[in-house]
């Protein structure tokens, strides 16, 4: 019986049950270029599906990768009718929450001389909790929680599937640890409002039942907390390069994702030069490279003979625009062969 | 004279017991982890001691072989060393809380072999004379009362005065000679504040170092100059 791993990511392209992927590594490494060449095939592999991809690196490069401008809200790549992209943006949403409380506060009949009105009319609130640590993981959690209730409530643009296109590895960890983290506060909260809920609602909490909100809470963390750790909803694709310091990171990114019950079984190895199979453009500094590059794959191959190991070429051009990204993802779906494929990491098409 | 010999053979025996636990001490942890290794906990010590050997191998393995030549057998010792962490955590906490547990109980049968039979010798043959005062008059009446019946014979004397009843304990009245007898609770303090100062001095005397005497050196007096310090606080005048 053959038990080993297809070196593609064909079984998680063409897959029906995934609703969350998550596609993180160390900075550099190519996250963004492969989260957009997964999230691609698997749209064109499954035409009937919605796919979102959404980038929850504050330092957003899906525009750059696509080639147009995305935004806070979901909208359609030009070309493309099943899959849409957005960028959570922090103070955006951050300035959104203000603006509510804003308008939530002139309601209650709060006159402009309220010192609150006037702190939170000057996008204070925006500002404090924009500096608060974490923040941008958070809001992307929420994110997640608004996406959920939506396809809970069957409103219209649901997506069958979310590709999270994260940031480097330390924040990533911090998102991914957010559902373990909420529930145990709420936990906590609801100890506490058990004891004191009705002296909380008599306390100017107003017509809000902060127990039932509490709870509510609750079960749409716990319902996400048991969606990220069901491994036919969820995965973790890890992006590395053949390099010490990237595989190390990986390392620790996979240990990290099994203590929280997480599936990861996918690593992209990227910018892979195989100088050998190059005869038209092999210089000694390729080659060099190369056999530095073939060490550490040997390693990989030997620690992580169970995993999916895709071995992405580094292309001559830029990897920019829907046309670019397509051409590159195929090797997802179908591993990179350099003797065959080798011509088209040079036909890439250069982006103005 | 039998009575006489056991009840101070047994108060010996508890005084003897119960020095030689103060004055060991420091060896009690030793003792209870010898306990432990050789109790029924024995496999889980061992395993212990095992993992704690095979991680500082492992350790030594890793630093002698480089991360970036060697990355997979580095990484794998890594993973190992992990996990091992973890197990060697868990077993600690357990092996804590079972020397935790033969602690109680050594203290439980401390308590039941040693200290309760005594406080209830001394409760019930307190006032057991262990020896009789040569004249009845060596020493005034209240001392006297307290060396026969102990200390609570000093918390009673208000009262016992009040009612007019106040009379040392006699022994052998059918002698028509008042004896006064040194009881069994007060020859123990005694014994036990002589042993103490004994101690004490042996202590002061044999095992505390001396201090010599701090030899005074006369300091040197500095006298710094600045550059331009001003000597003299006075303004020279044409």
């Amino acid at each position: 019986m053959d038990l080993s791993v297809d070196p593609n990511l064909h079984s998680l392209i063409n897959s029906t049950t995934h609703k969350w992927i998550f596609v993180g590594g160390k900075g550099g490494v190519g996250k963004t270029t492969s989260s957009c060449s997964i999230a691609i095939q698997m749209a064109l592999a499954q035409p009937t599906k919605q796919f979102l991809l959404i980038s929850t690196d504050p330092a957003h490069n899906l525009s750059d990768a696509f080639g147009e401008k995305f935004g806070k809200d979901a909208r359609k790549v030009t070309g493309m009718n099943n899959l849409s992209c957005m960028e959570i943006d922090p103070n955006a949403a951050l300035k959104d929450m203000n603006d509510m409380a804003v308008s939530r506060a002139n309601a209650d009949g709060t006159n402009d001389d309220d010192p609150l009105g006037g702190l939170l009319q000057g996008g204070a609130l925006a500002e404090l909790t924009g500096s608060i640590p974490g923040i941008d993981e958070a809001l992307s959690f929420m994110e997640v929680m608004k996406h959920i209730k939506r396809q809970e409530n069957g409103e219209s643009e649901t997506f069958d599937t979310v590709i999270f296109d994260t940031a480097p590895t330390g924040h990533t960890l911090r998102f991914l640890q957010l559902p373990n983290t909420l529930s145990k506060l709420l936990e906590k909260f609801g100890e506490l409002t058990g004891k004191l809920g009705p002296m909380l609602n008599m306390m100017g909490a107003g017509n809000v039942d902060i127990a039932s909100k509490l709870n509510e809470l609750k079960s749409n963390v716990e319902s996400i907390k048991q969606q990220f750790t069901d491994p036919d909803l969820t995965t973790f694709v890890c992006v590395c390069i053949s390099e010490f310091l990237s595989l190390y990171e990986t390392e620790r990114l996979i240990q990290e994702l099994i203590s929280y019950d997480m599936d990861v079984n996918s690593i992209i190895v990227n910018q892979l030069l195989f100088a050998e199979d190059d005869q038209e453009h092999n210089c000694k500094r390729c080659q060099a490279r190369w056999k530095m590059q073939k060490k550490y794959l040997d390693q990989i191959d030997e620690l992580y003979e169970d995993f999916h190991l895709v071995k992405m070429p580094l292309c001559a051009g830029e990897i920019r625009g829907l046309n670019n990204l397509t051409k590159f993802s195929q090797f997802l779906n179908k591993e990179y062969d350099p003797a065959a494929d080798g011509k088209i990491i040079y036909e890439l098409e250069e982006k103005e | 004279m039998s009575a006489c010999n056991w009840v101070i053979a047994t108060s010996l025996v508890f005084v003897t017991i119960n020095k030689f636990l103060q004055y060991s001490t420091s060896y009690h942890a030793s003792w209870m982890s010898k306990i432990i290794q050789h109790s029924v906990h024995k496999k889980s010590y061992d395993d212990y001691h095992k993992k704690l050997q095979e991680r500082l191998e492992l350790q030594e393995e890793n630093t002698t072989i480089s991360a970036q030549d060697n990355y997979a057998k580095w990484t794998k010792n890594n993973r190992k060393l992990e996990k091992l962490n973890e197990e060697i955590k868990a077993l600690g906490i357990q092996l804590k809380s079972q020397q935790s547990s033969i602690e109680k109980q050594m203290k439980k049968f401390k308590l039941v072999t040693l200290t309760a039979p005594f406080i209830i010798l001394k409760l019930w043959k307190g006032k057991f004379p262990v020896y009789y005062l040569p004249h009845s008059d060596m020493f005034p009446k209240i001392i006297g009362g307290v060396m026969s019946q102990g200390w609570l014979y000093l918390a009673l004397l208000p009262l016992q005065i009040l009612r007019g009843s106040s009379k040392v304990e006699t022994q052998g009245e059918e002698s028509m000679a008042i004896q006064v007898s040194v009881s069994l609770g007060i020859w123990l303090w005694a014994l036990m504040t002589v042993i103490s100062t004994v101690e004490f001095l042996i202590n002061q005397l044999v095992f505390t170092k001396e201090v010599k005497k701090p030899v005074v050196i006369e300091e040197e007096k500095i006298n710094i100059k600045a550059p331009n310090a001003i000597e003299e606080d006075k303004i020279a005048l044409d």
